[in-house]
């Protein structure tokens, strides 16, 4: 390419040079991991031993012969049925609720952002188990409104315990509301009220359309967290008890550092890749007709 | 009952929601602060956040001290060094970044965009390992580099597509008007993409210091010496499962260590609701 | 001053006595452990003694907590960069069944002196295809802790010696005269890693599951040992399996063991500072004579004394010698061997041992603990053991058997078949 082709195609492609540090930081930092876990996926690696090419075998026997695989996914598709949907509403909810300039509402946001900075604590295991025990301070606190105490981590709740503790760190996601509530524009609020709108037609006419950009991001992160979620499941239930919180993350790491399956789990990873990708996509392609851009939706 | 009657009656019950909820949100920490005040027994069955035997006041100073040489300011400083740069380098290339893909076109686009966020899809422990073999080829290990250099290259896919979806919020004729009065693709992106967005931006720079001061396992990997470690592996760094573990120093630091979270977030989030002159510009 | 002269004397003694050592280029060697405060402080005290012993080594200490130092380790040893003496527990064995290259120390037994070793230890549990792989840190051995008075105060007799089928009779008392308590408090590990290899060993009298990847036990003996635990769940000696599973990482911290509800703790030897932060439990708790662990009856009442971890060499390693050294004097030093004490449980070194049991450093529990098992230690269960997919087949089945899902009789078949399925793949 001649030098005046090269400052033309700069010109025209300007956006280019605003993208590059992201470029080079993927071609000498990400590309070569990511691809090269597509590549282990196709062979029998230990971590210690040579790869050795095994073709689709891994993929076949994923599909044909490991019993762990359909059961962890289901699971880890009710984690994620439980977790998402809960935890977006909740953050808006609240996040409306604190939408108010006051010294008491800045006292409160910070309290329920709390959990979202104890939940990455070393002490974090230490506490759920403690307040989740048989004799905690849940079953008290249930136990005043006359509910019986429960055993939070039978088959049937262990589930629904650990999904707690990921909505209870919804304090990002309420953060992202707060900011875009924030740069909806007063004037239409301000019209709507001169027109005499009700609060509920506000909300579903003005306040929803406004956030829907930052809605389709809280959606898409959250549902692609829940699915590699682990943490939890790591730190209080070990995947149990009977396989009831064996979520396919967890899979994945035991099967990568515990059992040093490296390759077999690369290829549940690309599965798990692949999962997510496609209802990426599907969100995507159905977000043009509930989400609103300010830029006319020129993307 | 009169309007006014009204309006105090929902703020008293508003109030009530908001101290209500509060109370599950806070009760954890409130817990882990109590426990540091904990005979070390105790811990493990009370939990209420109050002591109930005596009340130990040693855990503060004995977590401090730690073990060996190393105190826990050594801790604190080091997770300065790798938190404060790390922070700064990833707001700039991300909203530079994030700015590429909200404003322009280019050729592939679409492509980048996607292969940007696929990486968020594959999980990390099939990454972790031919990471670890690249940064050992560039010869970083045992050093903040590979805590600090990947976020000069807007390492993190998150942030980026945070702050695209918050640029689409900006009506594109805010910079027709700009580009007329003779501003440049960069002065658009300062004078007006960053402060409209102000709110978004610190959410970046609070989740991004959060994770990085936070995160146990980047560091664990790649710090061998212990006067390079940072405060989430100097506390677990004698905590061992399979022997007794003073818990009450644990939680004593631990409070200590997410204290900075809590400050800088307070400090912070009057500029997620204070409007700034934005609300009569926008629109 | 006195004291720093005497130092200064020695350190001039050492320097002439010897000089090839002196002579030498300075090095820095890598020495990576994980352990609790404790131990970070009694190894830091020997390394400062064998700096002081030889100037031209220094040693880089890299130390933390137990969390992600197996995933660390792993991960360094496939990259070639992992330190050059390593504490590894146990994990050795497995990373050459997959083939990590660790260094074979029998080229260093000039610098290494194994003679206050057992041989039969050093055999057993260190070497693997004829090379010695790695040198025993301590050796321990799986002590019960009893709460005594929870015992008495119900009216539970208790026994010499517990025995399988006497646990299951004290279960139904205790769980009787106090609803709340019950007898052991083990955690899943337990039961697959520990448990089921000591009673396997005492019916067969020898290995598990040996390095061909056979079992040594039959569907009959994995059955027996399945309704042993089925009955201890049927006579509440055991916890609910909802409620144990929160301590299964750490079943020392349950807060019914705490709480003084559960009258029989495993713990190894080798973590025996579980209760030297805790004055409440020291205080509420009877604690506790040593015993050995349940034993059966008859001839083959084998138990477990592997050592409590191990010092290996990486192969990577570009100072081998140095890091011999650096072995050699952990282990054989009687100064670091005081300064060490029994922080990675009691010294494997004889002679080291007989020391600090005249200088009164031993605790008398852990020491009470090994002498009660080494006549009865066993040979190597074999290392497939405890291999992960083995273990996790066990799991599976015995949570099935605690919410009854299954009965013992007809899991101990199937269970069996999936075992050898699973070391039929790992092969």
């Amino acid at each position: 390419m001649t030098q005046s082709k090269f400052r033309l195609f700069l010109r025209n492609n300007k956006g280019f040079l605003f993208i590059l540090p992201w470029l080079i930081g993927f071609l000498v930092f990400k590309m070569y991991p990511f691809f090269n876990s597509l590549y282990y996926s196709f062979t029998k690696y230990n971590l210690m031993k040579a790869p050795a090419w095994l073709g689709l075998d891994n993929y076949i026997r994923i599909f044909t012969k490991d019993k762990d695989f359909v059961p962890s996914l289901l699971v880890t598709l009710r984690y994620v049925i439980l977790v998402v949907p809960i935890k977006l509403l909740l953050a808006l909810l609240v996040a409306m609720l604190l939408n108010r300039t006051s010294w008491v509402m800045n006292f409160f946001r910070t309290i329920y952002y709390l959990p979202s900075i104890v939940g990455g604590s070393v002490a974090v295991a230490m506490i759920w188990r403690v307040l989740f025990s048989e004799t905690g301070v849940v079953n008290a606190f249930i136990g005043t409104f006359g509910i019986q105490a429960q055993t939070w981590l039978s088959p049937s709740l262990a589930l629904f315990t650990i999904s707690l503790l990921n909505i209870w760190t919804f304090g990002s996601t309420m953060v992202l509301f707060l900011a875009a509530l924030k740069g909806i524009p007063k004037d239409l609020y301000e019209a709507a009220a001169v027109d005499g709108v009700p609060r509920l037609t506000v909300f579903f006419r003005i306040t929803l359309p406004m956030i829907s950009s930052i809605i389709f991001f809280n959606l898409l992160m959250a549902l692609v967290n829940a699915f590699q979620e682990f943490n939890s499941a790591l730190l209080i239930t070990g995947g149990g008890p009977l396989k009831s919180t064996y979520l396919y993350g967890y899979m994945l790491y035991d099967n990568a550092f515990v059992s040093y399956k490296m390759g077999y789990a690369c290829a549940q990873s690309w599965i798990l890749f692949a999962i997510i990708l496609v209802l990426t996509i599907v969100i995507f392609k159905t977000s043009d007709k509930w989400t609103y851009y300010d830029d006319g939706g020129d993307f | 009952m009169t309007t006014r009657q009204k309006k105090h009656l929902w703020t008293a019950v508003h109030l009530l929601i908001c101290i209500l909820i509060g109370f599950v949100m806070a009760y954890p920490l409130l817990w882990m602060v109590g426990a540091a005040f904990k005979q070390n027994g105790e811990i493990y069955n009370n939990s209420h956040i109050f002591p109930r035997g005596e009340w130990v006041l040693t855990s503060w100073r004995d977590g401090w001290y730690g073990v060996g040489t190393l105190h826990f300011d050594t801790f604190i400083k080091n997770s300065i060094l790798v938190v404060v740069p790390n922070v700064l380098f990833t707001i700039l290339s991300c909203t530079l970044t994030a700015y590429g893909f909200a404003r322009f076109r280019f050729v592939g686009k679409k492509i980048f965009f996607m292969l940007m966020l696929s990486l968020l899809m594959l999980p990390n422990a099939v990454i972790q390992v031919p990471t670890y073999i690249l940064f050992r080829d560039f010869g970083w290990l045992n050093s903040y580099k590979p805590l600090i250099v990947p976020s000069l290259f807007a390492s993190s896919s998150f942030l980026i597509f945070m702050l695209v979806q918050f640029f689409r919020g900006i009506p594109k004729d805010l910079d027709e008007a700009a580009i007329i009065d003779g501003c440049s693709s960069m002065g658009i992106l300062v004078r007006i993409l960053v402060p409209l967005c102000l709110p978004a931006m610190v959410s970046a720079g609070l989740f991004q210091f959060l994770w990085t001061w936070n995160d146990y396992f980047h560091p664990m990997l790649y710090l061998n010496s212990t006067n390079l470690y940072t405060v989430s592996l100097g506390l677990r760094m004698s905590l061992d499962a399979t022997t007794g573990v003073q818990w009450n120093n644990i939680m004593a630091m631990s409070t200590l260590s997410i204290l900075p979270c809590v400050v800088l977030f307070f400090c912070l989030q009057k500029h997620f609701v204070e409007g700034i002159a934005a609300g009569g510009l926008k629109g | 001053m006195k004291k720093f002269l005497s130092l200064l004397l020695a350190a001039l003694m050492l320097l002439a006595v010897m000089p090839a050592v002196h002579a030498e280029e300075p090095v820095t060697i890598r020495f990576s452990w994980w352990g609790d405060a404790v131990r970070h402080e009694a190894t830091l005290k020997a390394i400062e003694l064998f700096e002081q012993a030889y100037p031209n080594i220094h040693v880089e200490a890299e130390y933390g907590g137990w969390d992600g130092y197996t995933d660390k380790l792993t991960t360094q040893i496939m990259g070639g960069t992992a330190a050059d003496v390593v504490q590894d527990g146990g994990h050795f064995q497995t990373y050459i069944i997959y083939g990590a290259q660790y260094t074979d120390l029998n080229d260093y037994l000039d610098i290494i002196d194994t003679s206050h070793f057992s041989q039969s230890l050093l055999e057993s549990y260190c070497t693997v295809n004829g090379q010695l792989i790695s040198m025993p840190t301590g050796v321990q051995a799986w002590t019960t802790l009893q709460n005594t008075s929870l015992l008495e105060d119900n009216g539970v007799e208790i026994p010499q010696r517990w025995t399988w089928d006497t646990l299951v009779e004290a279960s139904k008392k205790l769980h009787e005269a106090d609803p709340e308590a019950y007898m052991l408090n083990v955690s899943m590990e337990t039961m697959t890693n520990w448990l089921f290899p000591m009673y396997i060993q005492q019916k067969v009298g020898g290995t598990v599951i040996n390095n061909d990847y056979e079992m040594e036990f039959t569907a009959e003996d994995l059955t027996a040992y399945l309704t042993w635990l089925e009955d201890m769940w049927a006579a509440n000696g055991l916890q609910g399996r909802s409620e144990q599973l929160l301590y299964d990482g750490s079943p020392l911290e349950n807060p019914k063991w705490n709480g003084g509800k559960l009258a029989i703790s495993m713990c190894s030897s080798a973590s025996y500072s579980w209760y030297v932060y805790d004055e409440y439990l020291k205080e509420h708790i009877d604690v506790v004579d040593c015993f050995s662990f349940p034993e059966g009856e008859g001839d083959n009442d084998t138990i477990v004394v592997p050592p409590a971890s191990f010092y290996n060499i990486p192969a990577a390693s570009e100072h081998k010698k140095e890091a011999a050294t650096l072995i050699n004097f952990l282990l054989n030093d009687l100064d670091a061997g005081r300064a060490q004490g029994t922080v990675r449980s009691l010294p494997a070194n004889s002679e080291v041992l007989s020391v600090l049991q005249a200088e009164n450093l031993v605790d008398a529990g852990i020491a009470r603990a090994v002498e009660l098992g080494s006549p009865r230690a066993c040979i190597n269960r074999g290392t497939p053991t405890g291999l992960n997919e083995v273990q996790n087949v066990l799991a599976d089945y015995i949570e099935q058997i605690a919410y009854g899902q299954i009965t013992a009789a007809e899991a101990g078949p199937q269970c069996y078949e999936e075992i050898q399925e699973a070391l039929e793949d790992v092969q």
